[in-house]
């Protein structure tokens, strides 16, 4: 099927995270990537790596997790640090979900909120900014500089509203997420938007976008596979680990809906079957909220 | 390799006889090369056209049925290693595992969960399929008893797993009229479970640590007079099965082995991990899992799984027709129009019941094209807008006569209003925008 | 220019260059700068040596081929720090958060400006000009006095920056230049050609130069031309060399203009609201206030390329009464003249642009535009004229839009409205010419007059492996991309859906199979599709995706073709309706016998040339015969069998294939003597 030689990498490398040795304060950095053909075909060589998403501001995140979790949801930093220690997570994905109010402002607080959460954790850190226009320039900055020389992974970039993410990237040696809405060829054309800024290709992680299962999660699904297929095929534009964050999973009505003391459970039954669909996909790195998901997974990983 | 429509139309009869079903020999033809007709339908053909047209006509992963009646099930017939390049045609069959070494009381609550198991999603009732009984006793006749137990297969189709010939003889005295799926047959035994699935007509499993081997038992079995036939590759790990799984469909699609063209089988109990081993088999190409009992939520998420895994990509689930109210609406909530695509529907109904603003929807048959496609390709038009408020009685709905809709159907705001009388207010192209929107513009 | 000035300016730069090199000569103190990690960055940038003395930058200088820059930055960097408020040196770390602005597009290009202005005022709005238009402007010299003396506020938060009192501090712009090429431009020290590259295509800049400057700072502004930047001058002060001379009022947009910067507005300077939102709204006979054309008078748009000098950027005219010199429920005449000028801007796409007039207008909350060409008819509501609407913000409407859409192809719009009848009905023919020679040269494009097809992969999504081929003589099989769409399309995004394709060598001319095609389909299929006949239907036809709009099928017992449209839902005589062949068709195989086309395909010549043309079609329903109407009988006639119109049977004289059979030997059918398909 391929028409590259045995040796040659169809996804390439790509480094979250820097050591002190490597520039920054993480005790470990991970090497995502490097495979050379289909997922779990025997020709797998990086992390399969999965992360547990946090917050800054828990107004609109999943009751179910604000329950589970408790007091923690107000302070990132040691639900960062839980996730690492006592979650199991490789790594946590920190959203700043307070960008999202109308008229945010409070650009310090980025800043710290990131050196906070560097400091409680020894893991890479994934970073999810803002979505706003209005406001992308200033936040992106901002946790770009607070993490500088961390090799942060920053989202997410859209095809739209790119510059921002990529800048940072640019100016503090960060990793971007490249997000497109489904479409194998949207994703490529950021990839070359992001490659002709000057992004390094070693340094972009493809987000397809993942719906929740039972909501189009297989519209995701496929264009995983296509875009592994075309990697393995040879094309360069799209030859990037990729990252799947099923974000809308837990507001789903099955969720919602469940009996109180059945909650927990549905929430992890479909986040798992999510996102172990995804590593099978070709995903490398996987987002979840429930930390009993974390737990499962990563002992389905290891196994 | 699969012929081509125009070269198998070369070695018919060309006579439009119609006595295939067909009304040309082209259609028939055509009918051929997607695997969708069987060329015994033609009584003009010679034989070796026949057979050399049957090899490669033929659906590369054979078509086998288990059970029979009401809930028989029945898996392969597919032709893609990845459901993009066309679809996935028959979802695996999920079969739940009883011991022989339980209790009556233990084995009738899983039989009768499986029977009553409904889980309603877009328009399709999703069914557990069928019970596999496991014969640990080390006793035929406890086998047999259990196989009762379970419905004898007369209601539910079963899956037999033993070593012991004798078991089997006796659990196929049982339920033998029903197809069961006898597993497994291996290099050691092969010949009298063919004999036994031969004389009763039923599906067997054969099992083998390598395609190879698989291959060369199957072709036995075959030639032995049972076609029916699944394989059980005998994997130690998931990532065993997906590269042994994967290397049999592709064998299977480029027909370069035709002795591996069957369903695959999988226990997902003995891997470890049972929600990743169910989820791996219906990722990828098993045909019959059989799995442990698994939790009501485990449940819903497997078969949820299994039906999106197995929606064609070209017929997207349509949702039905209609207006539906979200968070309780009143007779002053606005009225939003929408397309049955069902991604279109599932994200707005996310963002709109997220938002907890109460609204009707009003969904409108597009044949499942999204609203960009639908309105591009004149599917989506003000007749049929009017025509839906009419149907579904939405001015009995609601005081207002203001209707909304979607931003990329802004062209044929005008033509609604004419058409409708009811005022037209252009929402935002993206959902993720409608709470915003509606916050902000919605005064009656 | 004459002469002397000429040489005046060559001459101080060629001073200026001596006393530079002299002085590199001699330098003896330490040139370094602190806070950085690339040593003396212009000088790392352009040789890869780090210098740290004296000695070091002679050897620097003398590797760089006495390149000035070099020595600038040297003899700065021996000179030491600079007193607040002015920054000398920036550290890496300040810089860093300008480079980010200058990649995420907070700040869209440089600008440079030394000297002393006579009139600190007008500096004073040279510099609010550029904050205006997102740019990040450096100040080096007297110039920097003069604003703070005229009430300017400097600093780093103003985005307007002051190196130092005398204009060679200037030389920090282009350190600052050489910084950002290597932090993010991948730039390596000592690439020299990619420092360049860089400077010419990202980090756009210029500069402006008041009077008032040494020899060395001549030389030294001089040979910041050697990095992409153009040097205006203000105030008459230097003359000649490359240097141009600018009035102070329009230096910036000079500046911006030689470099490519534009600025895209969102807000449109009309009281009307402009959004697609309002694509659909129609204006009715009670609201209208004014209309135009629809048969009750003249009206015709069009849109033309001009050169440059004759187009004023943004100047919109009205020719005739405005709209308020009219009563309400009026009817005048209107022509919609567009000029647009563009290096890139060509007469092939002018009717791709014209196409978006009647989009745009319908934006507009209170117009409403149908149709096009000479049939345009136009209103303005009531409410829009109530809120000043008049027809000259129509223009202005038109003149951002088309700018905003196509920035690389219009460098200036002008817009000309005539709403005055004798004029209108002058106009008129011209139009209508221009209108002919259109439709003559598009019909007149033929496959082999082009080396370049252009490719489509839009439907990738639904048919991961198909590619359409898009030929002058071939559009799209969803028929709505031509070639020219396709080009232009490709111009607009270079890295979207349509890729050109080379021919490369002909393997067949009848068939239509080429190798550069070949190769290209080879690749977009991931290997699927490895030859395609581009004008055949039997060997290796266009695979096709889902959305053509007819199919082409062969009759084998006629030895002809059928045509089946995707508007006719009944049965074909093959017994398959559209739907069931589409789903055996479609998906992006390759099914010989059988192609996805467009309606207007079946009126080229190219359509099944390999079979011996449109002689073969059999049959097709009767409303698509009706549909392609005169321009099937024109093709017809041009093929040499006029009388073929009617020996083409359709669902009522032939529903069945018996039928078919019986009628087409009844009327002769010319595809029944052809040689055999199959």
């Amino acid at each position: 099927m391929s028409e590259n030689s045995p040796d040659k990498l169809a996804i390439r490398e790509v480094r979250l995270g820097a050591t002190r040795a490597e520039g920054g304060t993480r005790e470990v950095s991970y090497v995502i990537g490097g495979d050379r053909g289909l997922p779990f075909c025997g020709n797998d060589a990086g992390r399969r790596l999965v992360a547990l998403e946090i917050c800054d501001d828990p107004a609109i995140w999943p009751p179910v997790v604000r329950n589970y979790v408790g007091d923690l949801v107000n302070n990132p930093e040691d639900w960062a640090q839980a996730a690492e220690r006592r979650y199991g997570a490789d790594l946590v994905r920190l959203n700043f979900t307070s960008t999202k109010k109308r008229g945010f402002n409070a650009f310090a607080d980025i800043a710290s909120t990131t050196e906070r959460v560097l400091e409680a954790t020894t893991r890479p850190l994934i970073i999810e900014g803002s979505n706003d226009p209005q406001v992308d320039s200033e936040v992106f900055r901002r946790c770009g500089e607070a993490g500088e020389g961390e090799r942060l992974l920053l989202g997410t970039a859209e095809a739209d509203r790119y510059r921002s993410v990529a800048a940072a990237a640019l100016a503090y040696g960060h990793l971007v997420i490249a997000q497109s809405p489904i479409d194998v060829n949207l994703a490529k054309q950021l990839n070359i938007l992001l490659r002709e800024t000057g992004v390094p290709e070693d340094r972009i992680v493809i987000d397809p976008y993942t719906g929740a299962l039972g909501y189009g999660f297989e519209y995701s699904y496929s264009v995983m596979e296509r875009i592994r297929l075309a990697a393995i095929a040879g094309d360069d534009d799209l030859a990037m680990p990729m990252i799947s964050a099923p974000t809308d999973t837990l507001s789903i009505r099955e969720v919602r809906e469940a009996a109180p003391e059945e909650q927990d459970a549905m929430a992890v039954a479909w986040e798992f079957y999510t996102a172990y669909s995804a590593f099978v996909a070709g995903a490398s790195v996987v987002c979840v909220r429930h930390p009993l998901t974390v737990e499962r997974l990563k002992k389905v990983l290891e196994a | 390799m699969a012929m081509k429509a125009l070269d198998i139309y070369k070695h018919l009869p060309k006579t439009n006889c119609k006595k295939c079903g067909y009304p040309t020999c082209l259609a028939f033809a055509m009918k051929l090369a997607t695997g969708k007709a069987d060329v015994e339908a033609c009584p003009d053909l010679d034989p070796g056209a026949k057979a050399l047209l049957g090899v490669v006509t033929r659906p590369p992963v054979r078509a086998v049925t288990i059970g029979a009646g009401e809930r028989s099930v029945t898996i392969g017939e597919e032709f893609v290693l990845f459901r993009h390049e066309k679809t996935f045609y028959h979802p695996p069959g999920i079969m739940v595992e009883v011991s022989d070494t339980w209790t009556e009381v233990e084995v009738r609550s899983v039989v009768e969960e499986v029977r009553e198991t409904v889980v309603h999603r877009v328009g399709q009732d999703l069914v557990l399929n069928g019970v596999a009984v496991r014969n640990e006793s080390g006793s035929a006749d406890r086998f047999a008893e259990t196989v009762r137990l379970a419905g004898g297969g007369s209601s539910l189709p079963l899956v037999l797993i033993s070593d012991d010939l004798a078991a089997f003889e006796a659990a196929l005295a049982i339920s033998g009229q029903y197809r069961p799926l006898i597993h497994a047959a291996t290099a050691d035994n092969w010949e009298p479970l063919a004999a036994l699935a031969k004389q009763y007509g039923s599906p067997l499993v054969v099992r083998a640590g390598t395609p190879a081997d698989l291959a060369a038992i199957t072709a036995k079995c075959a030639e032995a007079g049972v076609a029916d036939l699944l394989l059980d590759p005998a994997p130690g790990s998931l990532q065993g099965y997906i590269t042994v799984a994967t290397e049999i469909r592709r064998s299977a699609i480029e027909r370069t082995e035709p002795a591996l063209g069957y369903p695959i089988y999988l226990d997902a109990g003995a891997l470890g991990e049972t929600d990743a081993a169910v989820a791996t088999g219906i990722l990828k190409y098993a045909g019959i899992i059989v799995t442990p009992r698994l939790s009501r939520a485990s449940r819903e998420a497997a078969l949820t799984l299994r039906q999106n895994i197995y929606t064609d990509p070209q017929h997207p689930i349509q949702v039905t027709p209609g207006v539906y109210p979200i968070n309780n609406p009143e007779r002053d909530a606005p009225v939003l129009l929408t397309v049955n695509f069902s991604l279109t529907y599932f994200t707005i109904v996310g963002y709109l019941e997220a938002s907890r603003m109460p609204c009707h929807l009003l969904i409108v048959d597009t044949e499942g094209l999204s609203v960009l496609t639908s309105v591009a390709g004149g599917k989506l038009t003000e007749t049929m807008v009017a025509d839906a408020l009419k149907k579904f009685g939405v001015a009995d709905l609601v005081d207002h006569r203001i209707l909304i809709i979607p931003g990329y159907a802004a062209p044929l705001s005008g033509k609604i209003e004419d058409a409708t009388g009811w005022k037209v207010m252009v929402g935002p192209r993206d959902a993720a925008d409608l709470p915003e929107y509606l916050e902000k513009e919605w005064k009656t | 220019m004459n002469e002397i000035e000429t040489d005046l300016l060559d001459a101080a730069i060629e001073r200026g260059r001596i006393r530079l090199d002299a002085r590199l000569q001699t330098l003896s103190g330490k040139p370094e700068y602190p806070d950085t990690a690339y040593a003396l960055p212009v000088t790392y940038a352009l040789t890869g040596i780090a210098v740290r003395d004296a000695e070091g930058a002679r050897e620097a200088y003398r590797q760089s081929g006495n390149n000035l820059l070099v020595a600038c930055e040297c003899l700065m960097a021996a000179e030491g720090a600079v007193e607040p408020p002015y920054t000398g040196f920036i550290p890496d770390t300040v810089l860093r958060q300008l480079g980010y602005t200058l990649v995420d597009g907070s700040v869209i290009g440089l600008g440079l400006i030394v000297g002393r202005p006579e009139s600190p005022d007008a500096a004073a709005a040279i510099c609010r000009e550029m904050q205006e238009k997102y740019l990040l402007t450096f100040l080096a010299g007297g110039v920097v006095e003069a604003l703070s003396g005229a009430g300017v506020r400097l600093g780093l938060e103003y985005r307007l920056v002051p190196l130092g009192p005398e204009s060679a501090r200037g030389i920090h712009f282009a350190d600052i230049l050489a910084r950002i090429a290597m932090m993010f431009g991948g730039v390596k020290p000592g690439d020299a050609s990619a420092l360049l590259v860089y400077a010419a295509e990202r980090a756009k800049a210029f500069v402006i130069v008041f009077p008032g400057l040494t020899d060395e700072e001549i030389a030294f502004v001089d040979s910041l031309r050697a990095l992409g930047m153009p040097i205006l001058t203000v105030d008459g002060g230097y003359r000649g060399g490359e240097w141009i001379p600018v009035a102070s009022g329009e230096a910036v947009q000079k500046g911006m203009d030689l470099r490519g910067i534009r600025v895209t507005i969102t807000a449109i300077p009309i009281p009307m609201a402009c959004s697609p939102a309002f694509e659909g709204k129609s204006i009715r006979k009670e609201e209208m206030y004014v209309e135009f054309g629809g048969g009750r008078t003249p009206a015709f748009e069009l849109l033309r390329t001009q050169p440059r000098e004759e187009v004023e950027d943004g100047k919109v005219t009205v020719i005739g009464p405005e709209v308020d010199d009219v009563p309400a429920g009026s009817a005048l005449p209107l022509a919609i003249l567009v000029d647009v000028a563009g290096e890139r801007m060509k007469p092939d796409y002018e009717p791709v642009l014209e196409r978006r007039i009647h989009t745009f207008i319908n934006y507009g909350e209170g117009s409403w535009h149908v149709a096009q060409r000479d049939l345009i008819w136009v209103r303005l509501s009531k409410d829009a004229v109530a809120k000043g609407v008049r027809i000259r913000d129509i223009g202005t409407l038109l003149a951002h839009k088309l700018k905003m859409e196509f920035p690389d192809h219009i460098e200036a719009i002008q817009v000309t409205l005539v709403t005055d009848r004798a004029k209108v009905e002058e106009l008129l023919p011209q139009a209508r010419e221009i209108y002919k020679r259109r439709d003559e040269r598009i019909a007149g494009m033929k496959d082999d007059d082009v080396e370049v097809f252009y490719s489509c992969t839009l439907c990738q999504t639904f048919a991961p492996n198909h590619v359409c081929i898009i030929t002058p003589e071939r559009p799209a099989l969803c028929g709505a991309i031509t070639w020219l769409d396709a080009r232009i399309a490709h111009e607009i995004t270079p890295s979207g859906a349509n890729q050109p394709v080379e021919k490369g060598e002909v393997i067949e001319a009848l068939r239509g199979e080429f190798a550069g095609v070949n190769r290209f389909v080879k690749k977009t299929s991931h290997g699927e599709t490895e030859r395609v006949s581009l004008y055949s239907i039997i060997d290796y036809p266009m695979t096709a995706c889902g959305c053509f709009e007819c199919i082409a099928a062969i009759v084998p017992e006629v030895n002809g073709v059928l045509i089946v449209n995707r508007d006719y839902r009944g049965e074909t005589p093959l017994g398959m309706t559209f739907s069931t062949l589409a789903g055996t068709i479609g998906g992006g195989a390759q099914t010989p016998g059988f192609l996805g086309i467009a309606k207007s395909y079946i009126l080229s010549e190219r359509f099944l040339q390999a079979e011996g043309g449109i002689a073969r079609v059999v049959w097709m329903p009767t409303s698509l015969r009706e549909e392609l109407g005169d321009r099937l009988r024109e093709r017809l006639a041009a093929a040499g069998i006029p009388e073929m119109y009617e020996k083409i049977a359709d669902e009522v004289t032939a529903p069945t294939i018996e039928d078919l059979i019986a009628f087409l030997e009844r009327v002769e059918h010319p595809a029944l003597a052809m040689k055999p398909l199959i």
